[in-house]
Parts: structure tokens; C-alpha cells; sequence
């Protein structure tokens, strides 16, 4: 054991030997050696409790229970259930939340500082000789009439805006005769000169010098679009018991279209069946392929030999003075002579007066007869739907019950078609609206690619690489 | 010579835009364009040459003329548009901050707009609108019957429905109502408004048919209707007025304040009025004028005038056409428009009060004379009514005159229903039933047959088959007999002084001839058009000849078939094709026929 204990003495004393320090002397005398000497941890621990007093209050130990706790001694009256509390509602009962609350300074420690610039409060401001004066005459009753007026305005203020009416997104009152004076004034736009004893061209004229224009609407908008019915009379044959011929005439209606239709389909299946052969796959490609190398192989040689083959063009000489006079008087003689020619004709057409009168009037006849044809398409159009987009109007079908489908009774009866679809085909037909697919959008969004940088080096020129790379260059 | 002229500078290619151009120059979005076009009524159009109107190119635009939209730029509410776009812009951004106050005071002050001056641009007299009543009628009836949680907004659609009522409360006062006719699409109405006829479409009331995007734009129609809802409360306005009555419409008796806060005590009102069964308050106690015609000394005009006395006289007899009779409506009948129907033409109508409110007096009421039901029977039935199903109220109207209810009977089979809008032209096929209708409104009165006599004369008329051409004496026979209101009184024997009688055959004759000879002095040149003319009406003549036949073999058919069926069974289908009469024979032959 000995030997052991003289080892590690012998081992600590060589350590110690290694590390030990120098202990700083301090001069004990001086008062700056006080704060590392003395211990003071106690005080500032008194302290610092006090201070955390000051922020918080007197420690739970001092205060009065009565300030912490509350004796419930009486029987709570039977609550009625009460709806669950809106979001709003229940901010308000709770108070702010506690991540704001948080927040707020909540120091017992008065502003060290008194003088600090601050907002003042109302009761605050203001002479506090007058304010105190002012308070002694409120309590004696005498209140500044000016003040009461005011209180007063403010309150029928509040009250007009509540009671006034906020105006109508859509209009549900009608309370004026649109075409009697008030439509009229309300047209002119100005009550006071549509009030005026003047004829319509001056109250317009008025407006125009007042620097509001009138404008009137083009006449060729008053104008019909169409020589059709907005609800047209229905086919007998749509009643709901109906005879039996009108019921068959209409049913062959609704059949000739439908077989119209099937034929069509028919027909174009017919035409189309051939071009919709099936490929295979493998074939395709071949085409594809083929059809893409077209002339790639073969395109260069023939091109040469092209080349070769190709004279060159001669400029064009330009005409000598001689040909130019010759080329002239040649003009000449052709005139001349076309006008001779003339001359004769109408001379030798004296004869021929009779057979002119008569082409004469043929022609008139003619021209007659264009305009009232052109007249009647212009009516019939008027009862056709015109070609006002890229789509043509389609008829809807017609609406009809099948034999077996008519019971004879209001209660049973089948209905047919959609009001809203007939209004809506109706108003194509006449024109009004132009007919349409309606297109629905679709987002295409690019799909971006791109390679993630730690899986591949980027691309492009490394900035340390500049100079090798222009150098071959140069 | 002047400069040389540049293509496309004048002319047709001057006179168009098209919509992109118009877009462009407006500064609208396309969605706003349209609708300002249908609020401003400026329509697209179809140019004489497009491809000069579109300078050139060849696809097909849609083309707006340079004036309207050069007038459409002086419209105030394209303001109203740019407001309300900033509107929503402001909205958007407050609502994705979350901030709820801002979000609630720009609610507030949401920009609205009025389309008064758009009604009375578009018709700036009275007349004008009326003219155009009729799509906005149809559209306003068919929105104010769309479920609520459709796109079109709910305050629009409860809007529609008080507006249409209030139409139906003043074509019940005015007693305008004209013609019915019950199509599978709906029921058309006509109302003759100032001499206006109008006439409308009112979907039935089933359910809500939706339709695919492809079949109707919602958005579109909705504008429409926005137009038209201004456009129908100003005319409704005006003809409370031209009537005296109160508008909006007060029912007598109740009071209720327009500001009540009370929501239900408003909807019940308002269920109140829609109920159609009160007279309404009146300005004036109006007194009541025949309206009497001017007669004119006219030589040639005097056979008109008498057919236009005939006619208001029939129409006078419309206008009260169930005075005195009292209505019980039973649950399965479609309630509004029956009521309509009754009310209009001066009945008085009540129903089960757990189906509506408004009703008046009960199903027990001793007092009632007619029952409306549309089932096949009744367990328990009182004497001292008919039940009739509803088809009678509508033929009534379109025939003018209380019909002999036999036909009409609970159970009984139905004489089909007539459209009263066909109108014949000269030699076309008329159907017995329509021969009737015709006659029956040009004022002829039914006359009292005995039922086995005329019974007798239809089977002796089926034998001589042949040529029967003269329609009134056809209508005659085929009479119903047991009609309550009108009764002729028989046994009534005048005797007259003979006249002698002229030559009827020899002057027969010699009109023929002074007929050829006319026909001879037709001049070249309009020879050929009077001959396709008669060609045609020839034709037509020997087609309806052809379908009276095959009428009167199919007529013939049935019968022996009822016989055969239900001999004992007294069914009086006097002017009975029954299209659904569900039996194999007849369906076959139907099927050949398509």
C-alpha cells in the first residue's frame, strides 16, 4: 500500500509541477479588490426577488386569499342551453388570446422616468384649471348648448344612415311609370330640363350645350331581326291527347328527320369505312419511317446534275430607237383601225334600231325580274336563321309523345323538351344570339424537366476553363 | 382622277366589326360584352358579302355592326362594369388576406345598376313592349319555377316568381285570357293585352329537368332574364294602373307593412297573393261599360264588321264564362294553372288547404258545382256536383262555351284536345273536332238533339259515305245533346208567308259559267300562277279527302271493336278517336303506318 500511495505521489507532484499557475495576487487594500473578495450573492438574490416582485406583484405568500380565491356560496340558477358561441362571439368572451398576451408589458414598475413624451390621455389634456372648472359646471347641470347640439346632430346622423336604404343589386321595386314623364326625364337625365315647356330637339340640344350628349340609338337596331315568332304556335299534334291524325302527322315528321339522320350516318360510315383500316403497329412505323426518309438518300446527285444542266439566263437587250418608232406607229395604225371599225358598226346599227329596242327591253325585263327575286330571298331570309358565327344552328328534335306513351290524362302525361332549351334554340333561330360549342378550358401546364444536380455534373463552361477553351480559338 | 382607291376602305367592309375589334375597342372582357349586348339588345349580324366584310378573310366571324358599337361606347353602365371588376379585385385580395372586416364593408358598398333607361331606350312606347312580351314572359315563368341551389342567384329567382304573379293577378282582373293549350313541352296561354295578342309558354309543374352545359348557357339566359324582370315590373306597373289597381298588389283585408321585420308574416303574404284567388284592392271602384262598336257606312265592309261583332260578342261570353260556378280543386290537379284558368273567366275556386294557402271553403261546401279530378274514381262523391277532369276548363275556354260535361266525366275517356293556334287554309283537311271548335267560336249555338237520333243519323251518314262536303250539317249531328246551360226551347211554331221561291239551279248554273268566262279573261301573264294555284288547292282538297276517309274507317273500326269489347257500357265518345285506346289492333296499324 505504501508504495503505491508514494507512486501516485510522486505522479501527482510531477503534474503539478507541469500545470500549476501562478494565483493572481490581489491588493486587498484597494476597493476594487472588493468585488472579486467579497461575496455578495445573498444581497443580489434579495434583489433579484425584489425586482421580481416589483414586476409581478407581492409573492402569492403576502397577497390576501381573497384577492386569489373566490368562495362559491350561491346556488347557480338553472342556465338555459345556449346556442354554440359564433367564432366572434367566443373571442370575446375568452379576451385575447395568450400568444397576444404574451406580449403585452405587464411590469408593476412605475416609468423610472417621468418626463417621458407620451400620449396623453383625454382626461389628461388641456388646461387643468379649466378642465377643473368645466367638471364643477357638469356637476351643477350647466352643459354647453353648442355640446348638446352637437350630441344631438350626431345622433340623427347615426340614425339616418340606418334607416337609409342601401341600393338594390337587382331592381325589385317598381314605383314609377317608365313611359310617362318620369321615363322621360329619366331618358333626358337631367330633372330639370326634361321639366322644361321645349320640344325633344332643344331639351337635346340643351343637354349637348350642357355638356351632356345625347345619344340616340341607330334606327337599324329598332329594326326585327327576324320575321319569326318569339313563341311559336305549337303543332297540333303536341297536345297532349291528340287527335289521332295530327298526332300521326307530326309522329311522321319526327320520323322522316330521324330517318333522314340514320342515312347520313349510313352514308358516311359507308365512305369512311375503307380509310378506317386497322394497321398494325409495326406497319406504321415502316410507313412512318419510309415516309420520313423520302428523298433523304437520293437527294444530293440529282441536285448536282441539275445544277449543270441549268443555262444561264441572258439579260434582255433593250429595244433599238428603230424598233421603238416602228413598235409606236404600229400602236397607231391598230387604233385607227379599231375606231374605223367602230364607226361602221354604229353606223350599220341605224339599221338594226328595231332588234335594239327589243334587247332593250328584254334587259330591262331581266333586271325586273332579278330584283324581285332577289326580293323574296331577302323575306325568306328573314325567316331563316342567318350565319352569324363559325357554327350553324341546329334545329332541336321534335318534341313528340309515341303512341304508347299518351295516357289521355293531365296526370299521366309525359313531358317532353325543356322550356329553358326551346327559349334558348328559339332565340338562335331569330337570330339574337349566335350559336355555339361552349369551349371549356383546359390548363395545359409545361412539364419541367430537369436533372437533379448532385446526380449529374451541370453543364456549360466552368469559369476556371475560359481561357483554355478561347484559346485554340484564337 | 383622284388618288387611287384602297381595298376594303368603304363600303360593306366599312359597315361591320368584328367581335374581337368590338372587344378591343369597348376595353371589355368577353363575358361582359355579351351581356351588355343583351341588356343594349344589339344582336350580331349577317353581312350580304362576308368576305368584303371581314376585308378579305374567309373564316367565319361573328360580325357586329360599327354603329351599335359605336353606340354601345356611350353607354353608361360599361362604368358600372369596370367598377364592379375593381369590385371584385379589392374583394379577392381582402378576402385571401382573411380580412373580414374590409371583406364586410365592401360588401356593403357593392356597385349595383339600375336597366330602367335600357327599358325605355329599347321601347320607348308602351305598345313596343307589349310587343315584345312574350319572350320575357316565357323565360321569367320558367325561372321563377328553378330549384334554389341552381347557379342563377335566389333573390332573382324569387324575384321572377313575384313578378309572374303579379302578371297572373292582372290577367285575371283584366279577364284578358284568350286561348289554353296543353302541349307536352307546357302550357300555352294567349292574352290579349290592348288589343296585343301574347302569348306564352309556362313549363308544367314537375320537377327540375337539369340540363347539360352543352344544351343551354345558364349564364347567358340569366342576363336575359335580369333585362326582362326590369322590363316586366314596369309593365306590370302600368297595367295595375290602367286598371285601377294597386300596385304592388294588396289583397283585401290583410294588412301587412312592406318594412315588417317579420320574414314569415311577408312569405305568408306573399303565398297569400300567389294563391290567385282574391280579387285585389282597388284605386276606384270601377264601373262597368259595354263596349259598344263603332259602326261605319262601308258597303263592302259590312259583312266584317258583323263577324267582328260576332267576335267580341263571343269574347263578352268568355270573359264570364263559369260566373256563378264554384270550383273544388282535388290534390292531383296542378293547382296555378287551373285557378288561372277559372279565375280568368270569372269562376270561383277553392281547394285542399293542406295543398296551398288561399283556400276558401271546403270540400264539403253543398253549394259547389264542379270538382275538378284526374283520378281514375272517387270513393266518396257528393250529388249535387259534377267530377270533371281538368281537360273541360281548358276546351271550354277554346271553344268559348260551357261543353256538355258527360264527355268529361271522372274515368271517362277524353275527346282529344285541340290546339285553338291552327289555322286552315282553303280545302285543307279540318277534323271533325276542329270543324266543331271553328264553329263553335264563330257563335253558332249547340243545337238540342236527341242522343238515339243522332245516334240513328251517324250510322246512316257512315252508310252514304260518299260526299258529305258541307261541314255545318255535319257539325250538327254530331252535336252532343245534354248541355245544362244551353237549352233551345223546342215546340216554338211560327208560320211564315211563303215566298216564292227563285230559280236556285238556273242561278247556280249561270254562275258557273260567269265563272268560266272570268277564268277565260285571266290575263298571259298570270295564267300559269292561277293554274298552280288551283293545281294546289286541288290537291289539298283531295288529301283531306283522303284523311276524312281514312278517319271515318278507323272511327269505324273503333266502334266495332267497342262493341265487340263493351257492349253494355254506355261510354259517349261522340268525337272519339282515342289514340290510346292500348289495343293491339290499332297499335299495329299505327306502326304501319310510320
Amino acid at each position: 500500500m505504501a508504495t503505491s500511495t508514494l507512486g501516485a505521489a510522486w505522479l501527482v507532484d510531477e503534474s503539478d509541477k507541469l500545470n500549476k499557475k501562478k494565483p493572481k495576487r490581489i491588493v486587498k487594500h484597494k476597493k476594487k479588490a472588493w468585488r472579486v473578495t467579497s461575496n455578495v450573492e445573498d444581497v443580489e438574490r434579495f434583489l433579484e426577488s425584489k425586482r421580481l416582485d416589483e414586476r409581478l406583484g407581492a409573492p402569492l405568500e403576502e397577497r390576501p386569499s381573497d384577492s386569489l380565491f373566490v368562495v362559491d356560496t350561491k346556488t347557480e340558477a338553472d342556465k338555459t342551453v345556449k346556442s354554440e358561441p359564433t367564432k366572434k362571439r367566443k373571442i370575446k368572451e375568452i379576451g385575447p388570446l395568450r400568444c397576444y398576451a404574451i406580449l403585452t408589458p405587464n411590469s408593476a414598475v412605475t416609468d423610472p422616468l417621468k418626463k417621458r413624451n407620451r400620449v396623453r390621455r383625454p382626461e389628461e389634456r388641456g388646461d387643468p384649471l379649466l378642465r377643473k372648472i368645466m367638471e364643477e359646471r357638469r356637476a351643477n347641470g350647466k352643459i354647453p348648448t353648442r355640446f348638446l347640439q352637437s350630441m344631438k346632430h350626431h345622433q340623427e346622423n347615426v340614425e339616418a344612415l340606418a334607416k337609409k336604404k342601401k341600393p338594390e343589386r337587382l331592381r325589385t321595386t317598381f314605383d314609377f311609370d317608365l313611359w310617362g314623364d318620369a321615363g322621360n326625364s329619366l331618358m333626358i337625365g337631367d330633372k330639370k330640363v326634361s321639366a322644361l315647356d321645349l320640344s325633344d330637339e332643344l331639351k337635346t340640344y340643351t343637354m349637348e350645350k350642357m355638356g351632356k350628349r345625347i345619344y340616340s340609338r341607330p334606327p337599324t337596331m329598332f329594326k326585327k331581326t327576324t320575321g319569326l315568332k318569339p313563341v311559336e304556335y305549337p303543332h297540333p299534334g303536341t297536345s297532349y291527347n291528340p287527335t289521332y291524325q295530327d298526332h300521326q302527322a307530326l309522329l311522321k315528321e319526327a320520323y322522316n328527320l330521324e330517318t333522314k339522320e340514320m342515312k347520313e350516318e349510313v352514308r358516311t360510315r359507308r365512305r369512311l369505312g375503307p380509310m378506317l383500316k386497322k394497321i398494325p403497329v409495326q406497319r406504321k412505323e415502316e410507313d412512318w419511317w419510309s415516309e420520313m426518309t423520302q428523298g433523304l438518300g437520293d437527294d444530293e446527285e440529282p441536285a448536282k446534275e441539275e445544277e449543270e444542266e441549268v443555262p444561264c439566263v441572258r439579260p434582255t437587250k433593250p429595244k433599238t430607237r428603230k424598233q421603238k418608232i416602228r413598235a409606236k406607229a404600229l400602236k397607231w395604225q391598230d387604233m385607227r383601225r379599231k375606231k374605223l371599225k367602230e364607226a361602221k358598226k354604229r353606223l350599220l346599227e341605224f339599221d338594226r334600231l328595231r332588234s335594239i329596242r327589243r334587247e332593250i327591253r328584254k334587259s330591262e325585263e331581266l333586271t325586273a325580274k332579278r330584283i324581285e327575286i332577289r326580293k323574296k330571298e331577302k323575306e325568306a331570309k328573314m325567316f331563316k336563321p342567318a350565319m352569324l358565327g363559325r357554327h350553324k344552328y341546329v334545329p332541336p328534335p321534335i318534341e313528340v309523345n309515341l303512341s304508347e306513351e299518351i295516357t289521355g290524362t293531365l296526370r299521366g302525361l309525359k313531358t317532353e323538351g325543356h322550356v329553358l332549351i326551346d327559349r334558348y334554340k328559339s332565340m338562335q333561330r331569330r337570330n339574337i344570339i349566335e350559336p355555339r360549342i361552349r369551349q371549356t378550358v383546359v390548363f395545359k401546364y409545361k412539364h419541367k424537366v430537369f436533372t437533379k444536380r448532385s446526380h449529374s455534373e451541370p453543364k456549360g463552361l466552368k469559369v476556371g476553363n475560359r481561357d483554355k477553351d478561347k484559346t485554340p480559338v484564337q | 382622277m383622284g388618288p387611287m382607291k384602297k381595298k376594303y376602305e368603304a363600303g360593306e367592309a366599312t359597315k361591320y366589326i368584328t367581335r374581337a375589334q368590338a372587344l378591343k375597342k369597348l376595353q371589355l372582357n368577353l363575358k361582359d360584352f355579351r351581356r351588355l349586348c343583351i341588356l343594349k339588345g344589339v344582336y350580331p349580324r349577317e353581312p350580304n358579302n362576308r368576305k368584303k366584310a371581314q376585308k378579305g378573310k374567309l373564316d367565319k366571324k361573328t360580325l357586329y355592326y360599327v354603329k351599335d358599337i359605336r353606340f354601345l361606347s356611350h353607354e353608361p353602365l360599361i362604368w358600372k362594369f369596370r367598377d364592379f371588376k375593381v369590385f371584385m379585385r379589392k374583394m379577392k385580395t381582402a378576402m385571401e388576406k382573411g380580412d373580414k372586416e374590409t371583406v364586410a364593408r365592401l360588401k356593403e358598398n357593392k356597385p349595383s345598376m339600375k336597366l330602367d333607361h335600357l327599358v325605355k331606350e329599347r321601347y320607348p312606347t308602351f305598345m313596343d313592349a307589349l310587343n315584345d312580351l312574350d319572350d320575357c314572359l316565357t323565360l321569367c315563368f320558367f325561372y321563377s319555377t328553378l330549384p334554389r341551389d341552381t347557379k342563377v342567384p335566389a333573390n332573382l329567382i324569387s324575384l321572377c316568381r313575384r313578378l309572374t304573379v303579379e302578371f297572373l293577378h292582372y290577367v285575371i282582373a283584366a279577364k284578358a285570357l284568350r286561348k289554353v293549350f296543353i302541349s307536352v313541352k307546357g302550357i300555352y296561354y294567349q292574352v290579349e293585352i290592348k288589343g296585343q295578342p301574347v302569348t306564352m309558354l309556362i313549363n308544367h309543374q314537375r320537377g327540375f329537368k337539369p340540363t347539360s352545359a352543352s344544351d343551354v348557357d345558364y349564364r347567358i339566359m340569366t342576363n336575359f332574364v335580369d333585362f326582362y324582370t326590369s322590363m316586366l315590373g314596369f309593365i306590370n306597373f302600368r297595367l295595375y294602373h290602367s286598371i285601377n289597381l294597386q300596385y304592388p298588389p294588396k289583397l283585401p283585408g290583410i294588412t301587412v307593412k312592406e318594412d315588417a321585420t317579420d320574414e314569415d308574416a311577408v312569405e305568408e303574404y306573399n303565398e297569400l297573393v300567389a294563391a290567385l284567388n282574391s280579387s285585389l284592392v282597388t284605386n276606384v271602384p270601377q264601373a262597368e261599360e259595354e263596349i259598344q262598336i263603332d259602326e261605319f257606312p262601308s258597303a263592302e265592309g259590312a259583312e266584317k264588321l258583323e263577324e267582328a261583332k260576332r267576335e267580341a260578342e263571343a269574347i263578352e261570353r268568355l270573359k264570364s264564362l263559369f260566373k256563378g260556378l264554384k270550383f273544388f280543386i282535388s290534390r292531383e290537379v296542378p293547382r296555378e294553372s287551373v285557378v288561372f284558368v277559372i279565375r280568368s273567366c270569372d269562376g270561383e275556386v277553392s281547394w285542399d288547404p293542406s295543398i296551398f294557402a288561399g283556400a276558401t271553403y271546403d270540400e264539403t261546401d253543398e253549394s259547389i258545382t264542379h270538382q275538378i279530378v284526374d283520378r281514375p274514381s272517387v270513393d266518396k262523391q257528393y250529388l249535387s256536383r259534377y267530377y270533371i277532369q281538368p281537360q273541360w276548363l281548358f276546351d271550354c275556354i277554346n271553344f268559348r262555351r260551357l261543353l256538355p260535361v258527360e264527355d268529361y266525366f271522372i274515368g271517362a275517356n277524353l275527346p282529344p284536345h285541340i290546339s285553338p293556334f291552327v289555322t286552315e287554309r282553303l280545302g285543307d283537311y279540318i277534323p271533325p273536332e276542329r270543324q266543331m271548335l271553328l264553329a263553335l267560336q264563330r257563335g253558332e249555338t249547340l243545337p238540342a238533339e236527341q242522343e238515339e237520333e243522332e245516334e240513328e243519323e251517324e250510322d246512316e251518314s257512315e252508310d252514304d259515305s260518299s260526299d258529305e262536303e258541307e261541314e255545318e250539317g255535319k257539325v250538327e249531328k254530331k252535336e252532343p245533346t245534354k248541355s245544362q246551360v244551353v237549352k233551345e226551347k223546342k215546340g216554338m211554331k211560327v208560320m211564315r208567308g211563303r215566298v216564292e221561291m227563285p230559280d236556285v239551279k238556273g242561278m247556280e248554273e249561270e254562275d258557273k259559267e260567269h265563272y268560266k268566262f272570268r277564268e277565260l279573261m285571266i290575263r298571259n301573264k298570270d295564267k300559269r300562277l292561277y293554274r298552280s294555284m288551283m293545281k294546289n288547292r286541288r290537291n289539298r282538297e283531295r288529301e283531306a279527302k283522303r284523311l276524312e276517309n281514312k278517319r271515318k274507317q278507323h272511327e269505324k273500326e273503333e266502334k266495332s271493336l267497342k262493341k265487340s269489347t263493351s257492349s253494355g257500357k254506355a261510354l259517349t265518345a261522340k268525337w272519339s278517336i282515342q289514340p290510346l285506346s292500348a289495343t293491339s289492333d290499332t297499335q299495329t296499324k299505327k306502326m304501319k303506318m310510320m
